[in-house]
């Protein structure tokens, strides 16, 4: 098996996909001209020729309108938005259009859309345009699946199944996951590379993965924040404290179970995202989990709690966001 | 010049255009019946725009039409006056003309002009897939000012995709008259948008049901044959309130009352195939009472229908593991 980078096990699932059904095709801006900026699109213009892959123009409402309309007309596309927040010009198309059907549609018809973006995360002065993390506001949709990675290996066999699945899946990646990862306690360039199998796998919308065992705090996260999470634990292992990680790769469908099970253990929840944390998806973890489980969540040795951004309009400036610094303060106020 | 339709074609753009008109009043008329008032936005006196264009269209073609004017889809290939009936009374036809994506529906919507990028979407699925489908994407003059009708166009004329837009000019968005928000020389002629895009466009009076089917014929085989996107302006009246119950303080007093007298297309196309000799005041007659008892077949076929969208199914296509 190779190590491969985060950005190559993904282009490998859009390749190997568009090569197994010639329904998959993709369209954004700047996936042929820029390789969609972090090379995700390289060489399938080459592969796979200007009727599979097509850069649009600067217009957000038709890269999410045309995915829908295609769609329903027999193809299986891929829209792309290079930052996520751009995906917010197109609100109406996927929200209330791709997330809600509606009656004026028939809601169980297969609707195979992947809307694909990157949360550029903490970068400049850190304007939300770029950078925000927008999952909240897509999970409020009845119909959107929402995919959010840390690893190559987990990239490469989500968005296989993303490409397969017959309903709408918004699918987030994170830019720190394409340069960065966690290495003995510290976040390095270029530490994200994994040994990914050659032979074909799918890894199913809905499944957490717990990154790291503990059994003192349970630590529930998901894209580049399990990187700096993974870094927290790896330091707080040194003091004595066992962080159990739980990347839940997907927010909707939400695996309740994994995590109720290993609150159970540790008997204390922390949660950590990038997102603001006012309205943030940390609330609709706890509300999922007491609903589900009250015996879990009446048991906490501790009170719950997490980890987000500020509510500002720069949320995302490096000293803002969630970092493996306050992550371990967070954990060691718990234990 | 495109040739004038045969009799066969000019007698069953009538015969639709009758059916049209009279199954709108009476679906609208049970309707208010059974939740005890007025409501929904009609279109009487916009039907020659929808019927004109479905009656040039095959039943893998894509259309979309104008809000007021769904109650048309019966005459878009593929759907009948009864999955139009059971549509209208919210029952489960055996075809829903709303969203039948293999007879080329992809759905309604209430924000109007958004159905546009997705239409957009099947054009770039037919150039795809290599088929020989068209669409023909219709809306109102309101409509025509927003966002994704402008992406739409940009899109449809930089890749060339066969795809027409339609601007059915009825002089309002909602409660405002287009003199209001369109620059006079647009006002005069919509289609002039079509310029900036780089779009071919023509203007045609969408009251006058020979030359709205000619129009229409001539940019569907034009964009079929390969030549790309367009614009037409269809110019027409709104006949009917916004809403019913709409009080209508917008608009000039008398103004409506006057266009029903001297600008209904019914009585003009009536009048027309008359003096063209090919139409009888015994042909209306009979016509009147065909189409009437076909309605009422169809209504009764309808309600014993199944109703179309339950809570319980709805809550079927919820993501079930949330």
């Amino acid at each position: 098996m190779a190590e491969i980078r985060y950005v190559e096990a993904l282009n490998q699932a859009f390749k190997e996909e568009m090569r197994r059904d010639e329904r998959v095709v993709m369209w954004g801006e700047d996936l042929i001209s820029m390789n969609d900026v972090h090379g995700q699109t390289r060489g399938i213009h080459d592969e796979f020729g200007g009727d599979r892959i097509k850069d649009t123009p600067i217009c957000e409402q038709a890269i999410v309108g045309m995915a829908i309309g295609a769609a329903f007309r027999g193809l299986r596309p891929i829209g792309v938005y290079m930052n996520a927040g751009f995906s917010l010009c197109a609100f109406d198309g996927m929200f209330l259009k791709l997330g809600c059907s509606g009656a004026a549609t028939l809601p169980d018809h297969p609707l195979p859309v992947v809307i694909y973006g990157v949360v550029a995360g903490p970068v400049g002065d850190g304007d939300n345009d770029h950078g925000m993390s927008p999952e909240a506001l897509f999970a409020h949709a009845p119909y959107l699946k929402i995919v959010m990675p840390s690893t190559p290996y987990d990239v490469k066999g989500l968005m296989k199944s993303a490409i397969r699945d017959d309903r709408p899946v918004i699918f987030w990646d994170h830019a720190g996951c394409f340069y960065t990862g966690h290495k003995d306690g510290e976040i390095k360039g270029g530490a994200n590379t994994q040994e990914v199998p050659e032979e074909e796998y799918l890894i199913p919308l809905g499944k957490a993965d717990i990154k790291q065992e503990g059994s003192d705090v349970t630590l529930v996260t998901y894209s580049f924040q399990v990187h700096n999470s993974l870094a927290a634990a790896y330091q707080l292992e040194k003091e004595g404290i066992g962080v159990e990680v739980v990347d839940l790769r997907t927010i909707v469908p939400l695996d309740v179970e994994t995590i109720a099970k290993s609150v159970k253990k540790t008997g204390r929840l922390l949660v950590v995202h990038e997102a603001m944390k006012r309205g943030g998806f940390a609330g609709e973890i706890v509300f999922r989990l007491t609903e589900e489980t009250p015996e879990v969540m009446t048991s906490l040795k501790t009170p719950f709690r997490r980890v987000a951004a500020m509510n500002l309009p720069l949320a995302n400036r490096r000293e803002l966001v969630p970092s493996v610094e306050t992550i371990m303060s967070a954990v060691k106020e718990m234990v | 010049m495109v040739e004038m339709p045969s009799k066969e074609i000019l007698l069953k753009l009538y015969r639709d255009l009758l059916t049209a008109r009279r199954v709108e009043a009476e679906l609208f008329t049970i309707q208010s019946k059974m939740i005890g008032r007025a409501s929904g936005h009609r279109g009487p006196g916009e039907e020659v725009i929808p019927i004109a264009i479905c009656n040039n269209l095959t039943k893998t073609d894509c259309f979309h039409p104008n809000f007021r004017t769904t109650l048309c889809l019966f005459t878009k290939p593929g759907f009948t006056l009864l999955d139009t009936v059971a549509m209208g009374l919210g029952r489960a036809g055996k075809h829903f003309p709303w969203f039948t994506p293999e007879y080329g529906t992809l759905g309604a919507s209430g924000t109007l002009g958004e159905p546009s990028v997705k239409y957009l979407g099947a054009a770039v699925a037919a150039t795809i897939q290599k088929t020989d489908d068209i669409v023909v994407f219709v809306q109102g003059d309101g409509a025509a000012n927003r966002a994704p009708t402008h992406e739409a166009m940009v899109v449809a004329a930089a890749w060339q995709l066969p795809i027409i837009f339609v601007i059915q000019n009825n002089r309002y968005g909602m409660g405002t008259a287009a003199e209001k928000v369109y620059h006079k020389t647009i006002l005069e002629d919509m289609s002039l948008r079509g310029v900036g895009y780089g779009m071919p466009h023509e203007k045609v009076d969408g009251n006058d049901m020979i030359a709205m089917y000619q129009v229409a014929k001539k940019h569907i085989d034009r964009t079929r044959s390969g030549g790309g996107p367009s614009l037409i302006a269809a110019d027409t009246y709104r006949m009917r309130a916004h809403y019913e119950g709409d009080p209508q303080i917008y608009r000039p007093k008398g103004e409506m009352e006057k266009w029903w007298k001297t600008k209904d297309p019914l009585p003009r196309y009536q009048k027309q195939l008359m003096d063209m000799g090919i139409l009888a005041e015994a042909d209306v007659e009979r016509l009147g009472e065909e189409i009437a008892a076909e309605i009422k077949a169809a209504v009764e076929e309808a309600m014993a229908l199944s109703p179309r969208m339950t809570p319980e199914a709805f809550m079927k296509t919820a993501i079930a593991e949330l």
